[in-house]
């Protein structure tokens, strides 16, 4: 019988696998699923607290920008966000004890920032703070409270017309960095120069052309 | 009780069954997807242990490699991407030198679905799941952007082709066909070698492995820069090979060397426009082996039996009244290549149990150099594109068998993707490869048997045919592929991919190769995948147009119509055929991937292929030709395991089944069943110690004329390394220590028998970037 042909079997199997398959590509096409975009974010969430371990690591604080002896350096997360990225910068912190200035750093990530523990954290000082577009807290009250911290933040305008020093874009599939220039030039906190030759990943902003974009 | 399960699937569930099985498993996970949509946005501010593992590799990336992480990946591309629905394994270098591995080659052997089995001093051979073939390996090979598989013979010489660990970045192996991709002759999966960028080794780094039977290797990279954006590196390598002993004692005459050199040029020519050149040339020189011991008879008419000619020429020594007795006026004269025996093999049939052994052993000398660039970047619309340009010259001479061809291989390909609304990402390229020839046979004195008749033809010429002929009218040869994928994120727990490879060539003509793949991801802890492909593989040029000469059959005086005086030596030839088409194969594939937690991942894979028109080498006298064509089957699976059991302590293992059938019969070229447990445990933060043990069942070796059967073998390896500082590494490692030696393979056309793999000691030395 023909029809118990391996060969005469593999046919119409291949054609119903195929037509499996464009169904279920007409059926992504048509519904109006937006899971993926939250598979792509959480990614690039990784991808971005990675960045900032390495960051800290490539960042030198003087004497008087480190917690007094006894004290722990500290990074804070101020505002929310639900795509893993104060997880992946906990897990990485767990992982690689990273040390601001010779020592572990602790990790704080308050949603309200403007909550008495947040402020009383703030306040204590900090040399990471990184600012969730929902954070109602501004640059410039950041920089009067804790003088010593780097800030990062999202957005090209976080750095070029809010004064941040590092803020992550995604542009081209890949997280890429807008770093302030003042962080490479000034005595702390500053980035290595290393971090500079990397241009398809780093973009400097000049201080004037930040500060016409802000006029 | 995989090994039970996996083929007992196979015989009950017809391909019908295995089809309704994935429909119903689509239909589950979209009833499922609700559920799980619900749990996990629950949790999404929490990570899944698959998010937790990939964290673990990002924090290893400098911060130019993290820079070339894609956000959204390209199915069948981003081989590490946890999601990828394919049975994927990635060797990094830290990987090879853990276990003191002298290249690349030698850490295939702890991939499950591969075998690695060492033949001489020089070569290791890599093959994967089935019918693989000893000749040829049918997965593709990519190593540093050039496709090395060579179309003369259809492999490539890892060996030669290798890379200083110290510029390796990552080596990627699929198993199964992603032909949608990658193309013709990624039959049964690809290996994919990622060299580093330039900027990556700024330094020096040197690497020396000694051996205790004198072997060494030893490389040295330099890197430097050039300016604020552009970097280089050069590189050396020295590789001697001690002479290895044959399986029966005898001096295995394999010792030589390989002496390499390479260079890369990396330019960042603007924010999102780079560019590398990089090339490098190898020359190698060895001896090797024809071992005409078996392949000289001796047959009193043309339709008589076949007696090995040592046979008979026992037989002259015996009184004429033994019914064995051969006159020995009836033998061939002295003077000729059979009467200058070099030793003896068993050879249990005849009188004494040995048989002289006839051999020519010559140089074989391969010098080779390319040059390889690639110009890529993203545009404003996110196109993702690369331009890539290589250019090959290789001379390979197999002075045993006066056989040298020179090759000159152009190839150019164009490389895309990009994003099309929310869930597509499309991939498409093109590319166009040439390749030249010119291949000389020459007649070897020692193989001149004088006027010799064609038993073909039954012609009589003036001497002796060359050992391998090729038809010299097939030396130019264009081949022009094109590709198109679209990856589907349809939801977060379900991705697709669905696209075809279209190739044209002047071997096997037009064909389309389309795949399909799918992931679903349940959870954060568990991915299951499943894929189908049309993959095919073209025939080297060695097994459709190459005539091999191997064997020699001496009619005495009396088979007057051949030749009415003496006697006369006639030629036995195994004709490539010109007719064997391209293999086609159909192959569907399943696999589960879990991760319960960061620290412990299991993987299981299975398969089921059925090829038309496998291209297998033949294997009795009477064949036609060297190689036919048969439809066969296979299936089989993988298990493997990785197991970070405590900050100090990880385990790595594999298992895998492989089963063969050819036009029903079952066979064993491929070991059935392969396992590896590997282990590493940190006694302190500079002293670590290495465990590895493998397994391989028995196969058995095809011939022609001597097929012999490789026994299964256990390994046992152990090492120590001790870091003397953070960029030093020292290394002790004893392999192969639970016996003196044991034999894992052979080349089936020209030798008759294996070399020994023996315990050995080596003492490694590398000073990193």
């Amino acid at each position: 019988m023909i029809i118990t042909t391996n060969r005469f079997l593999s046919i119409p199997i291949r054609w119903l696998l195929v037509s499996a398959f464009v169904l279920l590509l007409g059926f992504g096409g048509i519904t109006s699923l937006s899971a993926s975009s939250q598979e792509i974010e959480r990614r690039e969430a990784r991808v971005q607290a990675t960045y900032l371990t390495h960051l800290i690591t490539f960042t030198r604080w003087s004497q008087d920008h480190l917690p007094k002896q006894g004290k722990l350096p500290t990074i804070l997360i101020l505002g929310s966000e639900q795509n893993g990225f104060v997880a992946s910068l906990k897990y990485l912190l767990s992982q690689r004890n990273i040390k601001i200035g010779g020592v572990a750093a602790r990790l704080f990530h308050f949603e309200n920032p403007k909550s008495a523990n947040g402020m009383e954290a703030i306040k204590s000082g900090a040399q990471v703070v990184f600012i969730m577009p929902d954070c109602p807290l501004d640059i410039k009250n950041i920089r009067k409270i804790s003088p010593s911290a780097v800030i990062f933040g999202f957005g090209r305008g976080f750095v070029t017309q809010k004064g941040g020093d590092v803020s992550f874009i995604s542009s081209h599939n890949r997280v890429k960095l807008i770093l302030s220039e003042n962080y490479f030039r000034r005595t702390s906190p500053k980035l290595s120069a290393k971090i500079a030759n990397l241009k398809s990943v780093v973009e400097i902003i000049k201080k004037r052309a930040a500060r016409s974009l802000t006029e | 009780m995989t090994a039970f399960l996996i083929p007992s699937l196979y015989c009950f569930l017809s391909r019908v069954h295995i089809l309704f099985v994935s429909l119903c498993f689509l239909i589950v996970l979209g009833v499922t997807h609700d559920l799980s949509s619900e749990q996990r946005d629950a949790n999404k501010s929490e990570l899944t242990s698959f998010e937790k593992a990939e964290l673990k590799k990002l924090i290893r990336l400098d911060f130019r490699s993290l820079s070339s992480v894609s956000i959204q990946g390209v199915l069948g591309y981003d081989q590490e991407y946890w999601r990828n629905p394919a049975s994927v394994h990635v060797i990094r270098p830290d990987d090879i030198t853990l276990f003191g591995y002298a290249n690349t080659v030698e850490a295939l052997r702890g991939v499950p679905g591969m075998h690695l089995s060492r033949g001489l001093a020089y070569d290791n051979f890599a093959s994967m799941r089935n019918f693989s073939g000893f000749s040829t390996q049918k997965f593709l090979g990519k190593i540093g952007g050039r496709e090395v598989t060579q179309l003369m013979l259809g492999s490539a010489n890892y060996s030669v082709d290798d890379y200083p660990i110290a510029v390796i970045d990552r080596i990627e192996i699929v198993r199964g066909p992603g032909a949608s991709i990658w193309g013709t002759n990624a039959v049964n999966g690809v290996l994919n070698l990622v060299t580093k960028h330039a900027g990556d080794t700024q330094g020096d780094s040197i690497r020396m492995i000694l051996q205790d039977n004198g072997s060494f290797m030893g490389d040295y990279v330099h890197g430097g820069q050039v300016s604020r954006d552009s970097f280089y590196r050069v590189w050396i390598r020295n590789q001697e090979y001690a002479e290895g002993t044959l399986d029966s004692g005898n001096s295995a005459r394999d010792d030589g060397y390989l002496r390499k050199f390479g260079f890369r040029y990396d330019k960042e020519l603007a924010s999102d426009l780079n560019f590398y050149v990089a090339g490098g040339g190898a020359s190698r020189r060895l001896e090797h082996v024809l071992d005409f011991s078996n392949r000289l008879f001796y047959s009193e008419n043309l339709t008589g039996p076949l007696v090995p000619l040592d046979y008979a020429r026992q037989g002259s020594f015996l009184s004429s009244l033994h019914p064995l007795y051969v006159d020995p006026l009836k033998l061939p004269s002295a003077t000729s290549f059979w009467s200058s025996s070099t030793g003896s093999i068993p050879y249990p049939a005849l009188l004494t149990g040995k048989t002289s052994r006839f051999e020519k052993y010559g140089e074989m000398t391969n010098d080779s150099g390319h040059i390889v660039s690639k110009l890529d970047g993203i545009t404003e619309s996110n196109l993702e594109w690369s331009v890539t340009s290589a250019f090959e010259k290789t001379d390979i001479n197999m002075g045993h068998l006066g056989f040298e061809w020179e090759q000159n291989q152009l190839d150019v390909a164009f490389d895309a993707n990009r994003p099309v609304g929310n869930y597509h990402r499309f991939s498409f390229g093109v590319g166009f490869r040439r390749t030249d020839l010119d291949v000389q046979s020459t007649l070897l004195e020692p193989f001149n048997f004088g006027p010799t008749v064609d038993l073909n033809t039954l012609s009589l010429s003036a001497s002796s045919p060359t050992i391998l002929e090729y038809d010299q009218q097939f030396t130019k040869f264009n081949r022009l592929t094109a590709y198109f994928q679209d990856s589907i994120n349809l939801s977060d727990e379900l991705i697709f991919s669905i696209g075809t490879k279209f190739e044209e060539n002047d071997l096997t003509g037009s064909g389309i190769q389309p795949g399909v793949r799918g992931s679903w991801t349940p959870n954060g802890s568990n991915v299951f995948w499943l894929g189908y492909s049309k993959a095919h593989r073209q025939p080297s040029l060695r097994e459709r147009y190459t005539t091999l000469n191997p064997a020699r059959i001496w009619y005495p005086a009396g088979a007057t119509f051949l030749n009415p005086f003496t006697g006369v030596w006639a030629n036995k030839s195994f004709a490539g055929d010109e007719s064997l088409d391209r293999e086609e194969i159909d192959a569907y594939e399943i696999g589960w991937r879990t991760r319960p937690n960061e620290d412990f991942m299991l993987e299981l894979s299975s398969y089921y292929y059925d090829s038309k028109d496998a291209v297998l080498a033949a294997t009795s006298l009477t064949s036609v030709n060297a190689y036919e064509a048969k439809n066969a089957k296979s299936f089989g699976g993988e298990l493997s395991i990785d197991w970070q059991f405590s900050d100090a302590w990880r385990i790595r293992g594999g298992y895998s089944l492989a089963r063969g059938e050819i036009q029903g019969e079952r066979k064993y070229d491929f070991p059935e069943q392969t396992a590896s447990l590997q282990s590493s445990i940190d006694y302190s933060d500079s002293l670590t110690f290495v465990q590895s043990l493998f397994y391989a069942d028995e196969t058995h070796v095809p011939s022609d004329y001597n097929p012999i059967t490789i026994p299964s073998h256990l390994r046992l390896d152990l090492g120590a390394i001790w870091h003397p500082s953070e960029n030093w590494e020292v290394g002790l490692f004893g392999r192969d220590l639970l016996e003196p030696y044991h034999v894992e393979t052979m080349y089936p056309g020209v030798d008759v028998e294996p070399a020994r793999v023996e315990r050995s000691f080596l003492l490694t030395l590398y000073k990193k970037f």
